[in-house]
């Protein structure tokens, strides 16, 4: 479809170009008496130098202009990320150590550890050590303690105590921070437990939790946490398959109540049927 | 950090992350790149989209500086590096809602770059607004900037993306007439295709091109 031509201009001659035409021409070949309609007639030239937009960018020169980006850049991605491996490849690149595969590809569509569902048994250490933590929430002992998988199956789950959405905290940067957030129905009440361990200390700073829509950007805090540890009840209205990511925050006592935007852990829950 | 530096940076974090399972225990490796030999296109995005690091790292390493001059066309080097950073730490964190049968890995950093790009513009225009009463943008409308190098790059990467998913024949006939800049009536020659036939493909084709390019210029 062609633009309506401008008003006040003398009618072109002869009737506008067909769109076989003016695509023809726009990838370069010659038209017959094309040339002197497109003289006189602004929306089929028009139309060709936005159809010429495409061919003259895909022609263009494959080697696209570089701005060299400071080494800080990659530094501070990595620091967001908690990505080891080096740009540019070479030696400095992440290792892939035992038991610790964060540098291993998994098949495309495949569950990362930390959303799947703890049905079939654990085949990693680090999904066992996490459902090791879960069952101690559970059941009220420390974190941490007796990881085995029998200590796991055997783990009393009282009734009244339902896991409804669990995730393994990662930190965000370097560093051995780690941590775990569990939301149980207690009572008919959704409590969301979190626990952390090798954070850094915070010095002047406090820990706060939070609740992110990775979606819609949306925001909620849910306190501060006392020493490694914070419970909340969750508001009724807090929908957690919106509210699905789990944020840990070093906040400074400067009096500003918004997210101070360095988070140390993070992770997504993942509900459990 | 400047413009980009908002909370909603942080909310926009989305998945965490995650450990993979040790895929040679899990006998359900992909195809790994290997950490120092160059990597295909296909490779990279599947080794992306499955939370591998070296991707990351790979992925900056080809289209940061592509990313950058992109933002240096429209904002000063310290924003430019902002949008750097947002871009490659968004792309992480969304990984897991990146397909990348739809697009690849370069397509799709572009379109990341040019909705972080025009977020930071607002975000330096509302400043503007509220400091000065004034609206300044550092760039133009796209119009003066299309023909630069940098967006022409980007251009080209989000139309080869385009490109790749046409359909058969379309996709063979586009190429020709892209490429080894054939005449239709050679292209009809070449594939025994009727001539009205290579007309229309083309056509279509060239403007299914137009639409994506509009629709990725659009952010920006």
């Amino acid at each position: 479809m062609l633009p309506p031509d401008p008003g006040g201009h003398p009618p072109a001659p002869g009737p506008h170009l067909g769109e076989d035409e003016l695509a023809l021409l726009a990838l370069g070949e010659d038209v017959e008496g094309a040339p002197e309609h497109l003289t006189a007639c602004a929306a089929c030239r028009a139309e060709v130098a936005s159809l010429r937009e495409v061919t003259a960018a895909v022609r263009s020169a494959p080697t696209p202009p570089a701005v060299p980006v400071p080494a800080g850049v990659w530094e501070a991605v990595a620091r967001e990320t908690g990505v080891r491996a080096v740009p540019g490849g070479g030696a400095g690149q992440a290792p892939a150590g035992p038991g610790d595969a964060e540098g291993a590809a998994v098949a495309p569509g495949a569950e990362p550890v930390a959303t799947v569902l703890p049905a079939a048994p654990p085949r990693g250490r680090s999904r066992r050590s996490w459902l090791a933590l879960a069952a101690a929430f559970l059941v009220g002992t420390a974190a941490g303690v007796g990881a085995s998988r029998l200590a796991e199956r055997d783990a009393p789950v009282p009734a009244a105590q339902r896991v409804l959405a669990s995730t393994e905290l990662a930190p965000l940067g370097a560093g051995a921070a780690a941590g775990t957030a569990t939301v149980a129905s207690v009572d008919g009440h959704r409590h969301l437990g979190v626990d952390v361990r090798g954070v850094d200390a915070p010095g002047e700073a406090v820990l706060e939790v939070w609740l992110l829509d990775p979606a819609g950007g949306g925001l909620l805090s849910l306190g501060t946490l006392t020493g490694e540890r914070l419970d909340v009840v969750l508001p009724d209205v807090v929908d957690l398959t919106r509210f699905a990511v789990v944020d840990v925050s070093r906040e400074p006592l400067d009096g500003d109540p918004g997210h101070s935007s360095d988070s140390v852990l993070r992770g997504e829950l993942t509900p459990r049927a | 950090m400047g413009c980009v530096s908002t909370p909603d940076a942080v909310a926009l974090g989305g998945a965490a992350p995650v450990r993979p399972a040790p895929a040679a225990q899990d006998g359900a490796a992909g195809p790994a790149p290997s950490a120092a030999g160059e990597v295909g296109d296909a490779e990279l995005a599947l080794a992306l989209a499955a939370g591998d690091e070296r991707a990351l790292a790979e992925a900056f390493h080809r289209f940061a500086p592509l990313v950058h001059a992109l933002a240096l066309r429209r904002l000063p080097e310290a924003d430019a590096q902002d949008v750097v950073q947002a871009v490659f730490v968004a792309a992480w964190r969304s990984r897991g809602t990146y397909d990348p049968a739809r697009s690849a890995v370069g397509a799709w950093l572009v379109g990341i770059a040019r909705h972080r790009i025009a977020d930071c513009l607002r975000a330096r225009h509302r400043d503007a607004e509220v400091s000065t009463g004034s609206v300044e943008l550092v760039a133009g409308p796209h119009q003066q900037v299309a023909a630069d190098p940098a967006e022409l790059a980007a251009d080209r990467i989000v139309l080869l993306d385009e490109l790749e998913h046409l359909g058969e024949p379309q996709r063979t006939l586009l190429r020709m007439a892209f490429f080894e800049e054939l005449t239709h009536t050679e292209i009809a020659q070449r594939t025994d295709l009727p001539v009205g036939t290579v007309k229309s493909h083309l056509r279509r084709s060239l403007r299914r091109l137009r639409t994506r390019l509009e629709g990725d210029r659009a952010a920006t």
